[in-house]
């Protein structure tokens, strides 16, 4: 294999394969980027044997062939090249060793035989769809950060996605939970997404699509099995084995017969309630709403720190109640709010509260109370 | 939605799916009449048979798995109030009664409870009961419907041995899609009550302090439940 590339081309495809790469690794291999080279392309793979991403670059192929060598290795070398070089990448007569050029720079980088890299195979992929890059950015922003990461829950380990009817429209439906908030979202469904099964998509390979699709403007096509997922945009192949579990019947937890309803600006709640939560324990980080006619008081005390209030100017004409929340779970729910408003609709002190945009019906979260 | 007093955190009732195959049915010493009985259908020498035990010993999984072989119906007390017995008989004349023993004390179940059992037996049907305690002691005054349920065969389910209960909590643990070290299960059964009902409680209530604290099933996790739930019974005492 011989061949050369703009630095800037070979970083960025890298910098993408390699975030696959975990820092350790009991199987040597999997430490390693596979090069595949000919008619003009670079191929660049890196697995973790549950997720594999697969990019194609341009670049001057003198002599076909392939290789692997270690991808964070060969990453920082690259990342450190001067912007505009061109790098030239050959193995040598043995295959044994990956040479690297660039100006005066020489590096050599140990290989491990192509043999031994593990193809991650789509397989049958029968159902296929498209979404655009501002859909799929949508629905991951805002049901990520309820994800559980809590490695024994695999069940709730990822975004469950899955096709819903209601009121004779359909939607493509993606819902997180960590068994405190859960996060449901949904879009238009995609054609050819019709019956697709629910499957459980990974935290790791959620956060790789995203980090993907950061820039991209085109339409991300989707495949998917029950038992595998791949996203292919710009060149780039992901590939990931779905979550083999169950995802609890979340239905059961949004309440449907809450009437208190509060509405609160949402960047002047989000403010008030980071500035009280500075008091509260870094263990518990509760902070207590106390809701009356037109107005909430927001309240966090605690032993070591002091105590603390805030009065906010709120919608609201229910009867009183208070309410405790984790600060933080409120501060994930209310970014991810776009309009001006979010409407908080209550229950009671220890029962679920929905929370919602009032400029997006299409987002929901459920937040679960603290006792305080 | 429960807590523990540590975590001020409440928790999302998820919900779990309890597998209730027959592969999902643990056959031991302790229910191996019940589960004999069940498999000789349709060699039953009488209209119906009776399986008791205590709470949550799996008399309702062995009647869901035999009710999934022959097809029946369930039915519970409650059913009695609103259906006919032509109706709870069902296609085939088979069915199965869940909680049977709490029909006591209501005359007008007692009185349907009666005309289903001889539809049932006029059609060479059979009904499995499930109940807590044998048919002798289920105060039933209608004498009719006493007698023909006192002839039954009656298999007992008894309390859970040590293997049994590694084997049930295990399962219970499954069912909530939980995997947990047979260190969980030795600490568990040396500690907790030694019923099936306990066995149940325990795992919703480790489950919830897991979900609560955002941790993994360990042993002071476990510990933690077992010592501030007096509900699942006595700590300590075995070890």
């Amino acid at each position: 294999m011989k061949l050369t590339i703009e630095r800037s081309t070979l970083l960025k495809a890298l910098a993408h394969v390699q975030s696959v790469v975990e820092r350790r690794n009991t199987i040597p291999i999997l430490a390693n980027v596979l090069l595949d080279a000919s008619d003009g392309t670079l191929t660049l793979t890196a697995t973790d044997m549950d997720l594999a991403i697969t990019e194609k670059v341009d670049a001057d192929v003198s002599q076909a062939g392939a290789s692997t060598a270690p991808a964070h290795t060969f990453y920082d070398i690259v990342r450190k090249l001067p912007d505009g070089a061109q790098v030239e990448v050959e193995t040598d007569a043995a295959a044994s060793q990956l040479l690297l050029r660039a100006g005066r720079s020489r590096f050599s980088l140990s290989t491990l035989p192509i043999e031994d890299f593990p193809v991650l195979s789509g397989g049958d992929l029968p159902v296929a769809f498209s979404l655009t890059a501002d859909e799929l950015r949508a629905v991951i922003d805002r049901t990520r950060f309820a994800i559980s990461t809590e490695e024994t829950r695999y069940y709730l380990n990822g975004i469950y996605l899955h096709a819903v009817e209601a009121d004779g429209e359909h939607f493509l439906r993606a819902v997180a939970t960590d068994g405190h908030r859960l996060a449901r979202v949904e879009t238009a469904l995609p054609a050819g997404a019709e019956g697709m099964p629910g499957v459980i998509a990974p935290r790791k390979a959620i956060a790789e699509v995203r980090k993907l699709i950061d820039e991209t403007t085109n339409p991300v096509e989707v495949a998917l099995s029950d038992t595998r997922m791949r996203l292919e945009f710009d060149g780039i192949v992901l590939t990931s084995k779905l979550i083999d579990g169950t995802f609890p019947d979340y239905e059961r937890v949004i309440p449907t017969d809450n009437d208190k309803v509060l509405v609160v600006d949402s960047g002047v709640f989000a403010a008030a309630v980071d500035r009280v939560s500075t008091i509260s324990s870094e263990k518990s980080r509760s902070i207590k709403l106390a809701v009356n006619p037109g107005s909430l008081t927001l309240s966090a005390t605690s032993t070591e720190n002091g105590s603390a209030t805030e009065e906010l100017e709120v919608g609201y004409s229910d009867s009183g109640l208070e309410i405790g929340f984790n600060s933080k779970y409120l501060l994930d729910i209310t970014s991810q709010i776009e309009g001006d408003e979010a409407q908080f609709i209550l229950a009671d002190p220890a029962s679920p509260t929905i929370v919602r945009d009032t400029a997006d019906d299409r987002a929901l979260y459920v937040l679960m109370p603290m006792r305080v | 939605m429960t807590t523990t007093a540590t975590h001020a955190q409440l928790v999302l009732d998820l919900g779990h799916r309890p597998a209730l195959g027959r592969a999902d049915f643990l056959v031991s010493q302790c229910n191996a009449d019940a589960v004999a009985w069940v498999d000789r259908w349709p060699d039953w020498p009488s209209p119906g048979l009776v399986i008791w035990g205590p709470a949550a010993s799996g008399k309702s999984h062995l009647g869901q798995v035999w009710r999934a072989r022959v097809g029946a119906p369930m039915i519970t007390p409650a059913d009695l109030d609103q259906r006919e017995p032509p109706e709870l008989a069902g296609e085939h004349g088979t069915v199965y009664f869940d909680g049977a023993d709490t029909i006591a004390d209501n005359p007008e179940r007692e009185r349907v409870a009666l005309h289903l059992y001889n539809l049932v037996a006029e059609r060479d049907g059979q009904i499995l009961f499930s109940a807590r305690t044998p048919p002798g002691r289920w105060s039933i005054a209608l004498a009719d419907l006493r007698s023909r349920l006192n002839a039954l065969p009656a298999a007992t389910i008894a309390p859970p041995d040590d293997p049994v209960l590694g084997a049930v909590l295990l399962k219970l643990f499954a069912d909530r899609q939980l995997n947990v070290g047979i260190e969980i299960i030795q600490f568990a059964i040396a500690r907790m009550e030694r019923s099936f009902e306990a066995a149940e409680r325990l795992v919703a209530a480790v489950d919830i302090a897991a979900l609560a604290s955002q941790r993994r099933v360990t042993v002071p996790l476990l510990r933690d439940v077992l010592e501030k739930n007096d509900g699942i019974g006595p700590t300590g005492g075995r070890s």
